[in-house]
């Protein structure tokens, strides 16, 4: 592609970001930790809560089923404060989330109005995130709403409520529809109001029609961002460059735009919110759907320098200049975007579960780990986990107290565990589906999906096509390291007896010898570091880990499961809910990161290993186990650097690798950061599927992300 | 044929183009007084010591008497021991471990496989490093050939302080030679290295490879723009020469040293200031060769 240069917006560009910056330390200040995503939105007015009130709420203050979470979204979006920007060329900033205005709302364990507790004892005797109640978390497709506007799915759904008024439950579904979008169009005509020239005229014309052009586009999905992110925190994306591809085109053949205009109207969108959006990669047929919007996506990214999610699709028939240029922008800025997918290897796993090839193309990496086919496929990713250390600290315990300790049977025994774990998982999805509906409705994205408005049915409730649910494997290192310095240490070297081994991991090294029982067991062979037991017990546990969910990956119900490895930002907490572990780690310690082998896996760290190793842990049926790369200067160092980069993302891919997050980070900076992280606002870090402002992670996840870093970043 | 490693070093991005596995081989004839890999200048394996590790249990103690504990001081005489590795093989803690391994060519080559796909995505290979591997020609040469057989880009960092017959044989299996030059003044190189430089120079006016001629900056020693000026002009005159590079010192070696006991090289050199790291850069410039500094092209 010819290369871009802007020239025209730069002035509003840096004012906007500037305004960011200001903003992400106002959130700082008045909200203190957030580990998680920036997700874009900005505080209210102090005094806004003070007057504001959900219209249906329950005895204890929270809300749910179907009504209520209509009523209460309109209310709020009718009440939303309006912003605009002058320097914007969008209108409007999200500023609640009501998901986590419930009462008793916690991040772990929303409120849920039906009985699970046949379920609590293996969910708490194996640590389980079980995602009973959870929202979102599978993808719209936008391409719904961009033909109908906000005008024309008010109509549609008038028109099922029309066909199923005599459905109950079509009825009372669609009712909430019109709720919801009433709402919408309400915050869009205010906030039209306040706005001058361009951008009130477009959204004026965008609370009832159809977008045309690619800044009525733009302001289209970030109104659909908003809302959805208002309403539940929903973050997927979509194929950007292939959904705005058609406007751009447009816009370019008619004279009305130049790329200067289209970065500009791009960044802004970006800026709106850090959604995952994906460039690149195969269409249906399987041919590469790289276009020059695609590359304008990634200059707008990489004119702003913020917190950002983008993806590029990396398969046999990609464009080169796309993989370089994504390169060269990760190496350039070190914002920790964009990352890669390795299409390849979710195409083909996926279509292990018997779907074709041309539906596995459509299906795109849409959050941190998770894969979903837009608008179609209901997948509940990212939180739905098995705490591998957990179980096989439950299976250890068992083992000590029947004192017929061999590796057979602690194997054996963690395998019966993690199958007991996995049903239990199973079973929750089953009543996951039967109740979320009573609980939480999708009511926002099943606008943008394929069956909910058509059937009259919940996105969560049958509305959609297929229900393919995930399930992550976390602390797979933790375990297969544990396994490995048991054989070593007990079984092959009997440099300490089994009771000495199980003495001192239940004193968590407490005891007289523990500290060096600790050591030895740490000395033992890792995985990662290729060829050693503890690579071959990590592709076992991986095994262990696919084969454990019942009925060849089926919940009871029939639901499909698809595995992954994962732990998202919960490595720390997974921690705390485990003693020691035979691989010398200490109670309470962090576990491994996804499919990352532990810190300090080998001597010299070589990042070809952690690239083989990682690549030998997929599951193979088209979700990720994510490739977590931290790197320094001491790689990047010297000539032909995006070659030498390209090759090692090129190597995994070819080995099965799905899915790529890098870390560029300076050593030196980041310890100044740890430090004084108000000086620092606008250091954005790589957590795992998705950047953070450093400033915005609690002090314990501050550590916790720059341990990992720094201590891997030494050997890289 | 067997011989002796200290490292196999995978994911270089230093020692040749793309990605790289470094093989580092034990034992040089030079005794470079700033030697950054001290691990690599006895050819016999030895005891690798971190202090910090040391638990002070004495399990050592037991299978060897030649470590003791004197005031909370673990104390090894390194003088007699052998390198057997008894010690290493009680220690519960990683803080006594061997500095070098016997590798039969098979083995060494197996190992470097390992990176095969990274070497070809990346136009990498492997390298032979060291310590000197024309200390080990037979071991070298034979890592060198079988990779080479298999496709693989080879490379050999040498000082090319050794007979004719040595050379010809390492440099025929190698498809770039990176050698050092640290002075043309022969008393000069002499004092720094232990060695002279006569066989060096006749070495690289008949090498027939591509070259990448390379100087470390060494405080003292050679740090002045007369020497890396004549150095240059050497340099010109080598019709196999891709570039010359200078590469600026680092302690590193000082780090390990100490884990080896060679208390007369902990001690870090003097930094040279960036003044004078540019004004050295600019008199080999001048000569009009090509020119890297620290793995960059330096352009004017």
């Amino acid at each position: 592609m010819k290369s871009f240069r802007m020239t025209r917006y730069t002035g509003q560009i840096a004012r906007l970001v500037a305004k960011k910056k200001e903003q992400v330390l106002e959130k700082q200040r008045k909200l203190g930790k957030a580990d998680e995503d920036d997700y874009g939105y900005v505080l209210p007015p102090e005094d806004f809560m003070t007057h504001f009130h959900f219209p249906e709420v329950d005895e204890n203050g929270s809300f749910h089923g179907v009504r209520a979470w209509a009523k209460n979204f309109r209310a709020l979006m009718e009440a939303h404060p309006v912003y605009v920007d002058a320097d914007d060329a969008l209108a409007g900033r999200w500023m609640f989330m009501m998901s986590r205005m419930r009462a008793g709302y916690q991040l772990a364990l929303a409120p849920f109005p039906a009985d699970y507790s046949f379920l609590h004892r293996d969910q708490e005797r194996y640590d389980l995130t079980h995602g009973i109640g959870k929202d979102a978390h599978f993808a719209p497709d936008y391409r719904i709403g961009l033909a109908l506007g906000w005008g024309g799915l008010t109509d549609k759904v008038r028109k099922s409520l029309k066909r199923l008024a005599k459905d109950e439950e079509a009825a009372e579904l669609l009712q909430a529809e019109l709720d919801v979008l009433a709402g919408i169009r309400n915050w869009i005509h205010r906030t039209a109001l306040a706005a001058e020239g361009e951008v009130r005229r477009i959204n004026l014309k965008l609370e009832t029609e159809a977008p045309e052009t690619l800044q009525e586009a733009c302001q289209w999905i970030a109104w659909f961002n908003m809302a959805s992110r208002t309403y539940n925190r929903d973050g997927a994306g979509g194929q950007l460059d292939e959904i705005l591809r058609p406007y751009y085109e447009r816009d370019i053949a008619a004279g009305r735009i130049d790329d200067e205009d289209a970065v500009y109207f791009i960044a802004c969108l970006l800026l709106n919110d850090p959604h995952y959006y994906q460039i690149g990669g195969p269409d249906r047929e399987g041919n590469d759907q790289t276009s020059r919007i695609s590359y304008l996506i990634l200059e707008a990214a990489h004119l702003l320098k913020i917190s950002c999610n983008l993806t590029i699709r990396v398969h046999d028939r990609m464009e080169e200049g796309l993989f370089r240029r994504g390169v060269e922008i990760l190496l350039e800025d070190r914002l920790g975007y964009p990352r890669f997918s390795g299409d390849n290897a979710l195409i083909r796993g996926y279509m292990r579960n018997g779907y074709s090839a041309e539906q596995a193309r459509e299906r795109i990496a849409l959050g941190c780990n998770w894969m979903s086919i837009p608008g179609r496929e209901y997948t509940l990713n990212d939180v739905v986990k098995i705490n591998l250390m957990k179980v096989f600290e439950v299976a250890f315990n068992e083992m000590a107290e029947s004192g017929q300790c061999s590796l057979e049977t602690l194997h054996s025994g963690f395998r019966k565990h993690l199958a007991k774990a996995a049903l239990c998982i199973a079973k929750g999805l089953d009543f996951h589906l039967a109740h979320q509906y009573e609980n939480e409705p999708e009511l926002l994205l099943n606008l943008l999906c394929h069956g909910p408005i058509e059937k009259g049915r919940d996105a969560s409730h049958g509305g959609v096509e297929f229900y393919n649910m995930a399930c992550d494997g976390a602390g797979i290192a933790v375990v297969a390291d544990s396994f490995a310095a048991i054989q070593t240490q007990v079984v092959e070297r009997r440099r300490i007896s089994w009771k000495e081994c199980i003495d001192a991991v239940r004193s968590d090294f407490r005891n007289a010898n523990g500290e060096r029982i600790r050591l030895l067991l740490a000395s033992s062979p890792r995985y990662g570091h290729g060829g050693t037991c503890a690579d071959e017990w990590a592709v076992t546990l991986m095994r262990d880990f696919v084969e454990s969910f019942p009925n060849r990956h089926h919940t009871p119900e029939g639901r499909l499961i698809i595995p992954g490895l994962f732990s998202w930002a919960d490595s720390l907490r997974f921690g705390k809910t485990v003693g020691a572990t035979p691989n010398g780690r200490h109670a309470g310690e962090p576990s491994s990161h996804g499919a990352n082998p532990c810190p300090n896996f080998r001597r010299d760290g070589a990042v070809t290993a952690i690239v083989k190793a990682v690549a030998s842990l997929q599951c193979g049926y088209g979700n990720t186990s994510p490739l977590q790369l931290e790197l320094n200067d001491s790689f990047l160092n010297g000539e032909n650097t995006v070659d030498r980069l390209m090759a090692l993302f090129r190597v995994h891919f070819q080995l099965g690798g799905t899915l790529i997050n890098v870390n560029i980070v300076h050593a030196e900076t980041l310890r100044a950061a740890q430090k004084n992280p108000e000086l620092y606002p606008d250091l954005i870090v790589r957590v795992t599927g998705f950047t953070a402002y450093f400033i915005m992670l609690s002090p314990e996840f501050r550590e916790f992300v720059c341990q990992r870093i720094l201590k891997e970043e030494q050997y890289a | 044929m067997d011989g002796i490693i200290t490292e196999i070093q995978h994911a270089s991005i230093h020692d040749g183009p793309g990605i790289r596995s470094v093989v580092f081989l034990k034992g040089c004839q030079m005794h470079c007084f700033w030697c950054h890999n001290p691990e690599a200048i006895r050819k016999e394996i030895q005891i690798w010591f971190q202090e910090k590790k040391c638990l002070h249990c004495g399990a050592c103690f037991s299978v060897c008497s030649l470590h003791q504990l004197s005031e909370r001081e673990h104390r090894i005489d390194r003088e007699r021991c052998t390198g057997c590795g008894r010690c290493a093989d009680r220690c519960f803690s990683g803080a006594l471990t061997l500095c070098g391994k016997n590798f039969s060519v098979e083995m060494a080559v197996e190992d470097l496989m390992q990176d095969e796909l990274f070497y070809q995505a990346s136009g990498g290979g492997i390298t032979l490093s060291g310590g000197e591997p024309g200390m080990q020609p037979e071991f070298a040469e034979g890592i060198l050939r079988q990779c080479r057989a298999r496709g693989i880009h080879t490379a050999l960092e040498t000082n090319l302080a050794y007979p004719e017959s040595i050379r010809k044989v390492l440099c025929a299996e190698a498809d770039l030679v990176m050698a050092d030059l640290k002075q043309m003044d022969p008393g000069k190189h002499r004092e720094g290295t232990g060695c002279g430089n006569r066989q060096i120079l006749e070495n690289l006016r008949r090498l027939d490879r591509p070259l990448i001629l390379r100087t470390p900056l060494i405080p003292g020693f050679n740090d002045d723009t007369e020497s890396i000026r004549r150095i240059a002009e050497f340099a010109a005159s080598l019709k196999p020469l891709l570039y010359y590079e200078l590469l600026t010192y680092h302690p590193l070696g000082c780090g390990k040293a100490v884990h080896l006991g060679m208390k007369s090289r902990c001690a870090p050199l003097p930094e040279i200031p960036e003044e004078k790291i540019s004004e050295l850069t600019e008199s080999a410039a001048a000569v009009g060769i090509p020119l890297y500094r620290n793995g960059k092209e330096w352009r004017i």
